[in-house]
């Protein structure tokens, strides 16, 4: 654990190519930019920003969710600081304004600090056997971040819901809503259509060929609660409340409501807005042209090309206290392409990985024998794994070899 | 082995065995009753195991805000006339028994005062005027119970919908909940006192045994056990309550040899209060460091790395005691309190490892300067209740918290040794003509070599901690407060080597960065806790001024940091003369 290696040299900035006395020509003004990019100077004032960037992200959370910390500091090019984020900081009674200020959000960042990394690697570093650590913590570094990049575009998070005896053959974002109209003429099977939330806009009237009806959104409230009149009609209306857009346990879900027209695509004929909302076990049924559409208003469903079941479920505490001792489900999976059946419990630390969707143990209310478990498809889940590896072998390599040189030393002492 | 060196080996020892020995002389109970035998019994609280003294200790640590119970001098011998002493300290067991043999008005419990009431709106609501100590007896607070209860419910129900509450309201709170605490003692409900009598039971309370009816014979005769000992404690009977103690205690040892002497080892791990004894050693061996140092006497510093040595015995002692009391092998850290004796103690043992290296104090001196403050902040947050608290499902993996926190936590103890490093740079070059060329580069060695060792383990640690998350959670990384801060801490790190790679700082840059490193360490340790969001939101805020008044703390230490070189003591007594090198 004695890690005491002799400071390296500082390095030299890096030399610069002889480009002062000749300006204007464009490969010695690029070489110069390079060099810049390139620079342990910009490295430092990358870190810095990176350093303040995620302090921010750190202190927004007491006032924002999760996903919205996401979107608006580290999954984002443009980072817009809220320094009312700082108040947390202040004594009481002490805020700051409300202003917002532009920062480079993750992804710039991130990319600069590549940037930067592989300029210098491509201009500054001579390969030697001193800096073989440096080298692999680099690559290690390098996938880290990418890695970030692949887990920001490609993963889906998703939750299945149910209760003990239930077989489920999707799972839902709750952070997503969608539209689903359904025609349930047939008694056999349903006919569903499906509009994504970003299709969905009020005062927007969408006109789909594929769809069988075109739809006019006249009010839309991505967080809602249903009050109902008091004029004796019986009838519930829906209002907006604030956002939450948390997915912690503790934090409530968003639930969406929206009032909606169906346009008969032929004879452009409107019905009356209708009210749709998550809070709703079933939706409303609408006539067009004679024929009923059930407009269902849910979180945005994905399909699963088998079904699972949840048999059994326990939630044990420790003795004489309410706090979790163990939250676990069995479950039962069935792959009707594969003919594959097995039962296998869940609980925390002890996923179920299947077909590169991985099935975590995430809430429970025993009481109503429902259990919920968090999906995540993450296509790159591995890259953290090797680049982590990677950047821990190259630390060890690039100290221990300067642990060597300074034993080397002192024992010459 | 010169005979000064031998000499301060010898009176440090000495000194050490002294005070050690303090704590393993018989407790003075300042009674026949044998409640030594009553603190070993085990019963379960918090879901844990413990012994009655544990379960005594942090009741009353909670109620009083005191370890010890202060009880009134009848008769004051001598040194106490001289101190003007009006108490006497009795261990908090006392305190316990006397609660749960509670059978009347005239009970000693109702007459104790342990209610500790600070706040003066709090005091004229139960029509109390303010004393010195501000503690007070139950007998006064019984006619207010129902009223406090009530203001209690109204309380919560606020907090339930997330409702601001006001100082008064908190303090009445906590008051409300204190004087519950009492009543579900003194009415046996805590701690399950009725062991499992056979397959399919679990720890029981006297009550819970009552409600299950006749059949469970082995249990009813257990309650029976218990209310001979209370009563016969109660009754003042000395040799009756012995004798029942004894008994019990040796039916338990049949019934459960395990947890029994788990539990009797736990008290008397109690007695020995390992932490308060390395908490007096760090500041003797930090004033012998210092004084070392400073008139360069050779032999005081051996001292203080004689004291260190003891203390770092015990205090590995307590964390493998700890260890086994907990049933969790390897698993250092659990909670905040359990970070900060494993922070100090690793503190101590890098110290150690530094000084046998370069032989100059400064590693004992850093020993002092981490492991004092790191004591005093355990010892805070021990009055919360049971440091050794069960884990929350998701925690209560032995393989992650062996492996991620405890790297986590040496990842902590290496960032702040290299603040404690480059503060003192900082001061030395500042204020000691001393101080030349060759320490100021031998210090900036120790301080570059300890940002390496931090870099390293902070980072294994924060990747050790995205593998646990993704195995629970899914994702690798969340941003999740505390992740966020573990990332601050490598990337500071990072940016003080890359720094020193460019030539952007030198010595003092290093220093002054590094210094910097421990507000920074402090922020992930604590404050980000303090922000109640996030998967690791398990402390409260009120330490909140403290971690305040440290950040302001190294600000300062920089600020002093960046007077102009010249201005150096150091550096104008070296300007003269060469340095000399050292032999």
């Amino acid at each position: 654990m004695t890690t005491t290696p002799q400071p390296p040299p500082p390095v030299e900035p890096p030399a610069k190519p002889q480009a002062a006395e000749a300006p204007g020509d464009f490969s010695v003004a690029l070489a110069k930019a390079v060099a810049n990019l390139a620079s342990l100077k910009l490295t430092v004032v990358l870190l810095g920003m990176s350093i303040f960037l995620v302090f921010v992200g750190s202190l927004a959370q007491v006032h924002m969710g999760i996903w919205d910390v996401l979107d608006n500091y580290f999954r984002t090019w443009l980072a817009r600081v809220e320094l009312r984020a700082f108040n947390t900081l202040l004594p009481e009674g002490y805020t700051m304004l409300d202003y917002v200020l532009p920062f480079p959000g993750g992804k710039t960042l991130g990319l600069a600090l590549l940037v930067n990394l592989l300029a210098a690697h491509a201009t500054r570093f001579k390969y030697s056997w001193r800096k073989s650590g440096i080298m692999i913590i680099h690559i290690g570094v390098i996938t880290l971040l990418l890695s970030e990049y692949v887990t920001a575009g490609l993963a889906e998070e998703m939750q299945v819901r149910f209760r003990v005896g239930q077989t489920v053959n999707s799972a839902e974002d709750i952070r997503e809503f969608e539209l689903a109209i359904i025609d349930p003429t047939d008694p056999m099977q349903d006919t569903v259509w499906v509009v994504p939330e970003s299709r969905l806009q009020p005062g927007r009237t969408l006109t789909d060929a594929s769809l069988p009806v075109h739809v006019a959104v006249t009010k839309l409230y991505p967080n809602s609660r249903l009050k109902s009149p008091n004029d004796g009609s019986g009838d519930v209306e829906a209002e907006r409340v604030p956002e939450a857009s948390g997915v912690s346990s503790n934090e409530p879900v968003d639930l969406a409501s929206a009032y909606v027209q169906l346009i008969d695509p032929a004879t452009g004929e409107k019905t009356p807005p209708t009210l749709v909302s998550q809070w709703f076990l079933q939706g409303p049924t609408v006539m067009v042209a004679g024929k009923p559409y059930r407009l269902d208003f849910r979180f945005k469903r994905f399909y699963k090309p088998y079904l699972i079941q949840l048999n059994d479920l326990k939630h044990e505490v420790y003795v004489g206290t309410n706090r979790p001792k163990n939250f676990q489900s069995t479950v039962t999976l069935f792959n009707p392409y594969t003919n594959e059946r097995f039962t296998q419990v869940i609980r925390m630390n002890e996923p179920l990985r299947y077909r590169g969707e991985t099935f975590y143990q995430h809430q429970m209310t025993a009481a109503r024998g429902e259990s919920v478990l968090q999906v995540v498809d993450n296509p790159g889940w591995l890259i953290p794994y090797i680049s982590c590896s990677l950047v821990g072998l190259g630390l060890i390599v690039q100290f221990g070899l300067s642990l060597t040189r300074f034993a080397g030393r002192e024992a010459k002492r | 082995m010169k005979r000064s060196t031998l000499l301060a080996v010898g009176l440090a020892l000495l000194f050490a065995l002294l005070i050690s020995g303090r704590y393993l002389r018989p407790t003075d109970y300042g009674t026949d009753m044998d409640l030594d035998t009553f603190g070993q019994l085990p019963v379960v609280k918090d879901g844990r195991v413990k012994p009655m003294d544990t379960v005594a200790r942090n009741a009353l640590r909670i109620i009083s805000g005191k370890k010890k119970l202060l009880a009134p001098l009848d008769e004051p011998n001598a040194i106490q006339k001289l101190l003007r002493r009006k108490h006497e300290s009795r261990p908090a067991i006392v305190w316990l028994a006397d609660a749960m043999s509670l059978s009347d008005q005239a009970s000693p419990a109702l007459y104790h005062e342990t209610f500790r009431i600070d706040h003066p709106e709090v005091l004229a609501s139960v029509e109390l005027e303010p004393t010195k100590g501000f503690r007070y007896p139950l007998a006064k607070l019984v006619v207010h119970k129902p009223a406090l209860y009530e203001r209690a419910h109204g309380i919560d129900a606020r907090l339930d919908r997330k409702e601001k509450i006001s100082i008064f309201e908190r303090k009445s709170l906590d008051l409300a909940n204190r004087v519950f605490l009492f009543d579900q003692l003194a009415r046996h409900q805590q701690p399950l006192l009725i062991p499992p009598t056979g397959p399919g039971t679990d720890w029981r309370s006297l009550m819970m045994v009552g409600h299950a009816g006749p059949g469970d014979a082995e249990a009813i005769g257990i309650i029976g056990d218990w209310q001979k000992m209370l009563m016969a404690y109660g009754e003042g009977r000395a040799d009756d309550f012995n004798q029942a103690v004894r008994e019990y205690r040796d039916k338990l040892a049949l019934l459960m040899p395990r947890e029994a002497a788990k539990a009797a080892w736990e008290a008397k791990y109690n007695r020995f209060e390992p932490f308060s004894q390395c908490l007096f050693f760090m500041v003797a061996l930090g004033l012998l460091a210092l004084a070392g140092l400073l008139l360069k006497k050779r032999p005081l510093v051996v001292a203080a790395n004689t004291l260190a040595v003891w203390s770092v015995v015990i205090w590995v002692g307590a964390l493998v005691a700890r260890m086994y009391f907990q049933d969790r092998p390897w698993v250092f850290v659990t909670n905040l309190y359990s970070s900060a004796v494993f922070i100090g103690c690793g503190a101590v043992l890098f110290a150690l490892i530094i000084e046998s290296i370069y032989r100059n104090g400064l590693g004992t001196l850093v020993a002092a300067v981490i492991g004092f403050p790191t004591l005093l902040i355990a010892d805070y947050l021990s009055a919360d209740g049971d440091t050794m608290e069960m884990m929350q499902a998701v925690l209560d993996t032995n393989g992650w918290l062996a492996t991620h926190v405890t790297t986590m936590a040496i990842g902590y103890v290496l960032t702040f040794f290299a603040g404690a490093l480059g503060a003192i740079y900082l001061f030395a070059g500042l204020f000691s003509a001393n101080f030349d060329k060759q320490n100021q580069h031998e210090l900036s060695r120790m301080i570059y070599g300890t940002i390496c060792g931090a870099l390293l383990f902070s980072f294994v640690g924060t990747v050790l901690g995205g593998i646990w998350a993704d195995q629970s959670w899914g994702r690798f990384w969340g941003w999740d407060v505390k992740e966020n801060g573990a990332l601050i801490i490598v990337l500071w790190n990072v940016l003080i080597l890359h720094a020193r790679w460019g030539g952007l700082i030198r010595q003092r840059g290093i220093a002054l960065l590094a210094v910097f490193g421990n507000a920074i360490t402090a922020w992930s340790w604590f404050g980000v806790n303090m922000l109640g969001v996030g998967l690791h939101a398990y402390a409260n805020a009120s330490g909140a001024p403290y971690l305040i008044a440290f950040v302001v703390g190294q600000l300062l230490i920089m600020g002093l940091g960046l007077v102009p070189q010249r201005l150096w003591a150091s550096q104008r007594a070296n300007s003269a003369p060469p340095p000399l090198p050292k032999g």
